[in-house]
């Protein structure tokens, strides 16, 4: 299994090698010499769809990697054009200053409308960026004494950088600055997926609920991914006034913010490459639409039809549930080629592309490397009480009408492992819900003498709490390795801190690499994720685990594996909470059991009362329903 | 891997190899001269007429040359839509197009503004048939311009105000560039002849409701109010303030004052509305009877004033193309040259000749009222 | 301060009676958009675009005489009568039974466009009537076309494609209709605005007026008197809420969704033909500027909320109305000289649109229920 699995990862590499190796030579090739080509409007196809290529990439960081759906970029793009042709010739700064300046009020720009906006859902947070860029818009719309109002402003002049004087017509000196640009911002971004700061956006845009309890500071995240775009606009927005050399209002409206959505919801997956691959099918086409239906005298209303219809099929393209099924525009391309050089006998490529291989539990352990443990008949002799850690009183969880729970009191003390049982619906998901934040409770809570109740779910996991999910979750786009380090990265971080304190240490975020190769955070293979979230729970800063139904359906070597894990934690001094239904297997490391019944505390004691509780009570129903 | 490098530096070599060769060749086919209007748009209505009126008379010059052995004529059309940045990009196709000697353009003030610079960096004459901001002609030695100005319009109604003895005066203006415009320009005026502007209202091109803005004005009973702007959004204004029995009368520019549509959609509104504007049509000279007729011969319709403008300005182009070729500096030159009276080109305006800005030498623009539903041209003093 | 007579009574009470006609204008639009998004949970991008499209509609039919543009009505009119009719045969098995129902549909389009356009001697009420009824099918069309095929997605996916549908109509309508701006014969206008309107309204309201605040309020006491109380509205309501719920008790929730649509799109048609009644303007991207407006309305009142909706609509609709009443001018002289060439302008009506989005995103970061409390519903 290990050498078929290797020699695919080989293969492969080798492919993508290849792939590689022409995809940049060519590309690189190409940009370099375009500006020779006799073709007439290259250059300006040219440097419109690497003008369109930054913006991709400013927007990919939001709406890519955070899945934020933002519909004003283009109201950033407009303030870094207007602010650089402000100071240009109202001030007459050099160009370069002018543009530090445009992506700094750009950036300001999105802190300030981010900050109240980000934590809104989905499509809301959509409907209050498109009312910014629509703001943005009318304002420069009615300041005639700043921006020329209605009229737009000309009259932006050439740079000038380091004595050598650009020259508008023929526009090459701009397309070299557009590409070194262009090269840099997509460095940029490839760098930052390398670092902790990308796998936290990448993490965020996967499942933000997981992020919660895993210990990211998801405001932050968000803040930090959106001010990046804002400010990467600002810079386009600086290029698009020198170059343009005239600016209005109209050239900022929805349809560009559509544009550049539309070439990221093309690009699909979150590499690099199938975003330029997007921008390069989206963009010059674009163009050169344009300057087709005006020599026809159709007017740009038939362009726009065109993007509303492509945007129309690319959703319902997009839109499978499932996104293990959507194929990204790169592999789409690549499929392609292939089938085609196929056909054409050119070359052998290898056919196989993607990689599954079928997961028992038993290989689990092989690859982990845990080892596996012998079930443990007696039970663990009871510790004597230290300190406690976690005091439960009063809590009280309603959902609309419905009681979930009712004045359950419990305190948990350090090396303790509480076992809570009970009947389906009894209120099990929802005490360890109220725990980690992840549901509204009223009572109070102290982890480690803290009064957590008011505390958010990022907060408490920093502070040692940790979770597992009945229905196991993981950050789809980062590997194994990926996900345990960004996990054990954002749980050690301080856990309270002003909002200023905690924006700078996310853009600190940003300076720690990832130690992973790259083909590890490119493929993230499909994991066990019952032992991914596992492995991530007891982490070495945890103090108090609470475990949702770990044992349910498992085989052997993975109960006494779970076992084995509980037992470690208690004895360097953490505690467990663990829901679960399969009593008799978790009991040899229990110290107290919890049995709840329709949201209330019917028994909470040892596990010999318990026991004896149990043969008394002679509750029939209640017998059958514990397995 | 070895293959797949040697493949990869092979086709590349040939690709570039491919992409040198293959540039234009001049030759002899027919002369391209670039046209620059709202061909779409809300404004495609005096686009398309302008379009026509330079058509019609490359058309005749086209006739001519093929029975005397010339060579042809053509309009490349750039459709700017009236919207700045798209006359920026009509403007960097013809700069680039080396076939294209000189341009036709902008009609919009705006789209003349913004186009003329990117003319300028790449040495193309461009003449205006339809700009009427004061700044299009000085805005670039390489733009040349042959309508009135809008300071002229402002006069002209600021003139007609005081032989009137309407004293106080509201404005309305659309808040785009050519409403401020001339809604400046006014107030100048109406500043030197001691006119009391009372109020100054504005509202966007996709404003449908002006109660509001006419409420404000009604407090302030001006004795007349100046339309600033295009006729489809003011014939609704006028109809507007009409029923909210706002009497005052209606002074308004060339925006209302060259389309006959505002009379039709305004109706009894629109009567008594006093405007400046070309009124070539209106004012029944023999040349543009002819033209008029050979206009509608062809395209079935009546052409507006701003046509006439646009015929006389291909005019002008065949007649210097026709004299120092294709070269664009020529051109140029040639285009300075119409410098005094006696050197005018005979347009069907009337004699068209460039100060130093590039303007035209303009006469009083023409003045006319509303009455029983057509325009009537009245004398300006 | 800003200056506002407060001897001129007469005119604040003019810009009121504007505003609550304006108010019912929008709120009838931005039922339509509570009304969809209650049932279907999906913000309607396209929803103004609808209601542009009905005017043309009501234009094309209203006026005498065909052109090339008004010959283009056919294309939306065969188009969507044939997916709607395509939708419509869903229980059929075969798709070329599908496709023949279809061509029928189209047929039947095709018929009606060339009976109604460029007629002009139809009685107005049945050819607002065939308008409203048509646009309905259009709306069902749109459906079925663009977010049918995305049930089960994320909610973003229904917003991207609306808004897609949005520009791809708004764009359509530019090229088949043309891009200038259009009205009524006034012949039409005179008869519309001869209707009686009692003394002491004469100066505030006309009788178009009277008749859109009339109907309005009618129609949205009536939907949602229907929602709360009919056993149909609370079938909708229960689709809502829990549509797999409501799929066990036997409620038809794609029937439902359906339903909604023709009934919001109809809405929009009525909204349509006062607009251009009273507003005498019809242009394509009439749908985009009403549309916001109507949109922002829906939120501001809570979206999913029939009747907070006209609230809404009726609180933007004053607030437009009133803002030129305001003259905040004179500051502008108390500031140094040479400072007030670089203020932004101090002209308010500018701005109204500004202040209409600066409260939709208010409304939604603050209350995204909307303004009005729960507890005021419940008391009402």
């Amino acid at each position: 299994m290990k050498n078929t699995e290797l020699l695919r990862e080989e293969t492969f590499a080798g492919l993508d090698r290849r792939f590689k190796f022409v995809g940049i030579a060519f590309a690189g090739a190409l940009l370099i010499m375009l500006p020779t080509f006799g073709v007439p409007r290259l250059l300006d196809i040219a440097i419109i769809s690497l003008l369109f290529a930054v913006m991709a990439a400013g927007l990919y960081l939001v709406v890519g990697l955070c899945k934020l759906f933002d519909l004003g970029y283009a109201g950033f793009v407009c303030l870094g054009a207007y602010a650089t042709r402000i100071l240009l010739t109202k001030l007459e700064w050099g160009y370069l200053p002018a543009a530090v300046c445009a992506v700094l009020v750009a950036t300001f720009a999105g802190i300030v409308l981010g900050l109240p906006t980000l934590p809104l859902r989905g499509d809301y947070f959509a409907i209050v960026t498109f009312g910014f860029a629509e703001l943005v818009i009318l304002l420069m719309r009615n300041w005639t004494g700043l921006t020329g109002g209605p009229y737009g402003l000309g009259g932006i002049p050439d740079p000038v950088f380091f004595g050598f004087q650009f020259q508008r017509y023929p526009p090459i000196s701009y397309y070299f600055l557009l590409l070194g640009i262009t090269v840099c911002i997509f460095a940029v971004v490839w760098f930052l997926r390398r670092t902790m700061l990308g796998s936290q956006m990448i993490a965020v845009g996967d499942d933000e609920k997981l992020c919660a309890v895993t210990g990211i500071d998801i405001v932050s995240v968000k803040i930090a991914a959106f001010a990046l775009s804002a400010g990467i606009g600002g810079l386009v927005g600086s290029f698009w006034a020198i170059y343009f050399k005239f600016i209005s209002y109209l050239d900022f409206t929805l349809n560009l913010s559509v544009q550049v959505i539309a070439i990221v919801i093309l690009a699909g997956d979150r590499r690099l490459r199938s975003l330029l691959l997007a921008t390069a099918l989206i963009a010059p086409t674009s163009e050169i639409l344009r300057t087709w239906l005006r020599s026809l005298a159709l007017p740009e209303a038939s362009r726009i039809a065109f993007f509303g219809m492509i945007l129309i099929l690319l959703t319902m393209w997009r839109a499978r549930p499932r996104s293990a099924d959507r194929k990204s525009i790169f592999v789409v391309c690549k499929d392609w080629i292939e089938k085609v050089t196929r056909k054409l006998s050119l070359n052998g490529f290898h056919t196989k592309t993607t990689v599954s291989l079928p997961h028992s539990f038993d290989t689990d352990l092989a690859v982990s490397g845990t080892r596996a443990f012998d079930d443990v008949e007696k039970t663990e002799p009871a510790k004597p009480p230290n300190r406690p850690v976690l005091a439960i009183s009063n809590l009280h969880v309603s959902f609309g009408g419905a009681t979930a729970l009712d004045g359950i009191e419990v305190t948990l003390c350090e090396g303790e492992a509480l076992a809570v049982v009970g009947p389906n619906g009894s209120g099990k998901t929802s005490l360890l819900n109220a725990l980690s934040g992840l549901v509204q409770c009223d009572g109070n809570v102290e982890l480690s003498g803290r009064d957590i109740i008011r505390l958010p779910s990022w907060i408490r996991a920093r502070l040692g709490l940790r979770r597992t999910f009945q229905h196991p979750r993981q950050f789809d786009g980062l590997g194994w390795d990926g996900n345990i380090h960004l996990a054990s990265f954002s749980s050690a971080q301080r856990p309270l801190g002003s909002l200023l304190k905690r924006i700078t240490a996310t853009v600190k975020a940003a300076f720690v690499p990832l130690t992973l190769s790259n083909s590890q955070i490119l493929n993230p293979r499909p994991e066990s994720p019952a032992r991914l979230q596992l492995q991530r729970a007891f982490d070495p800063q945890a103090s108090v685990v609470l475990l949702d139904e770990p044992l349910a359906g498992k085989p052997a070597s993975w109960i006494s594996d779970v076992l084995d894990r509980i037992r470690t934690h208690k004895r360097s001094g953490g505690s467990v909470i663990v829901v679960e239904h399969n009593v008799q297997a978790i009991l040899p490391v229990i110290d107290r059991v919890l049995m709840l019944d329709k949201g209330r505390a019917r028994f909470l004691g040892s596990v010999e009362d318990y026991l004896s509780f149990q043969s008394l009570s002679g509750d029939l129903n209640w017998q059958q329903l514990k397995g | 891997m070895r293959f797949t490098k040697a493949g990869t530096f092979a086709t590349l070599a040939l690709f570039i190899f491919l992409t040198q060769c293959g540039r234009p060749n001049p030759g002899t086919g027919p002369i391209s001269i670039g046209f620059g209007g709202p061909l779409t748009g809300k404004q495609a209505n005096y686009g398309t007429m302008c379009y026509r009126g330079a058509e019609l008379r490359l058309g005749e010059i086209n006739a001519n040359a093929q029975a005397n052995g010339g060579r042809q004529y053509q309009l490349v059309r750039g459709d700017d839509q009236a919207t700045p940045s798209q006359a920026v990009v009509v403007a960097q196709e013809f700069a680039a197009n080396a076939q294209i000697p000189m341009v036709l353009g902008h009609f919009n003030s705006s789209c003349s503004l913004a186009a003329q610079k990117i003319y300028e960096a790449a040495g193309l004459p461009n003449l205006s048939y339809g700009s009427t901001n004061d700044d299009v002609g000085k805005g670039s030695p390489l733009t040349f311009r042959t309508p009135y100005k809008n300071s002229l319009q402002g006069k002209t109604l600021a003139n007609y105000a005081v032989a009137h003895n309407l004293k106080r005066i509201a404005i309305l203006a659309e808040n785009e560039d050519y409403g401020r415009g001339l809604a400046d320009v006014f107030k100048k005026s109406a500043g030197e002849l001691n006119l009391t502007i009372v109020t100054e209202k504005s509202y966007n091109s996709d404003t449908t409701d002006y109660r509001p803005l006419l409420l404000g004005i009604s407090k302030e009973k001006p004795d007349a109010i100046l339309l600033a702007g295009f006729y489809p959004q003011l014939q609704v204004a006028a109809v507007q303030a009409r029923a909210m029995k706002i009497n005052a009368v209606f002074l308004a520019g060339d925006g209302v004052g060259s389309s006959l549509d505002y009379i039709k959609n305004a109706g009894t509104a629109a009567e008594g509305t006093v405007a400046t504007g070309p009124f070539l049509i209106e004012n029944e000279r023999p040349l543009i009877e002819g033209f008029k007729r050979k206009f509608k011969e062809k395209y079935g319709e009546e052409p507006d004033s701003w046509a006439v403008y646009a015929y006389d300005a291909a005019g002008l182009a065949y007649t210097v193309i026709s004299k120092v070729g294709t070269d664009r500096a020529a051109i140029h030159k040639a285009l300075s040259d119409f410098n005094s009276k006696d050197k005018a080109f005979a347009g069907l305006v009337g004699p068209i000749w460039f100060d130093n800005d590039g303007d035209a030498v303009n006469e009083d623009v023409s003045l006319a009222i509303v009455r029983n539903g057509r325009y009537v041209v009245i004398p300006v003093r | 301060m800003a200056s506002v007579s407060i001897v001129d009574t007469h005119l604040i009470l003019q810009g009121a009676a504007n505003g609550l006609t304006l108010g019912c204008l929008i709120g009838l639009l931005a039922v339509g958009y509570s009304l969809v998004y209650g049932v279907a949970r999906l913000i309607n991008f396209a929803h103004g675009d609808v209601f542009t499209l009905a005017g043309y509609y009501i234009f094309f039919f209203v006026m005498t005489g065909r052109s090339p543009h008004s010959v283009n009505v056919m294309v939306f009119l065969v188009a969507t009568c044939a997916i709607a009719a395509f939708a419509w045969g869903h229980s059929l098995r075969r798709t070329s039974l599908r496709l023949v129902v279809a061509f029928g549909g189209a047929l039947l389009g095709a018929g009606i466009a060339t009976f109604l356009i460029g007629r002009g001697t139809t009685p107005l009420v049945l050819t607002v009537l065939a308008a409203v009824v048509l646009i309905a099918v259009a709306g069902v069309a749109f459906e079925y076309l663009v977010y049918r095929p995305l049930e089960g997605a994320p909610r973003l996916s229904y917003l991207v494609a609306a808004i897609g549908l949005s520009l791809t109509l708004q764009a359509s309508m530019q090229l088949l209709f043309g891009s200038e701006r259009r009205s009524f014969p006034e012949q039409l206008h005179a008869q519309l605005s001869r209707l009686p309107v009692p003394g002491f309204l004469v100066g505030y309201f006309s009788g178009l007026d009277l008749l859109i605040v009339g109907f309005t309020f009618a129609i949205t006491i009536a939907a949602t008197w229907l929602a709360r109380s009919s056993k149909y509205g609370i079938a909708i309501r229960a689709t809502a809420d829990d549509p797999i719920l409501a799929t066990r008790i036997g409620i038809d929730v794609r029937a439902a969704k359906v339903q909604v649509f023709a009934l919001g799109s109809a809405l929009a048609g009525v909204a349509a033909f006062f607009f251009i009644a009273r507003e005498r303007v019809l242009e394509p991207t009439l749908g985009y500027t009403q549309g916001v407006l109507a949109f922002a309305a829906a939120v501001i009142g809570g979206i999913g909320r029939l009747t907070g909706a006209l609230v809404g609509g009726l609180f933007i609709g004053v607030v437009l109305s009133m803002l030129p009443l305001i003259d905040i001018e004179p500051l502008k002289s108390r500031l140094p000289d040479g400072w007030s060439a670089f203020l932004p302008s101090f002209n308010l009506s500018d701005w109204g649109i500004g202040i209409v989005y600066f409260l939709l995103a208010l409304v939604l970061v603050i209350r995204p229920r909307g303004i009005i409390s729960e507890q005021f519903w419940r008391d009402v």
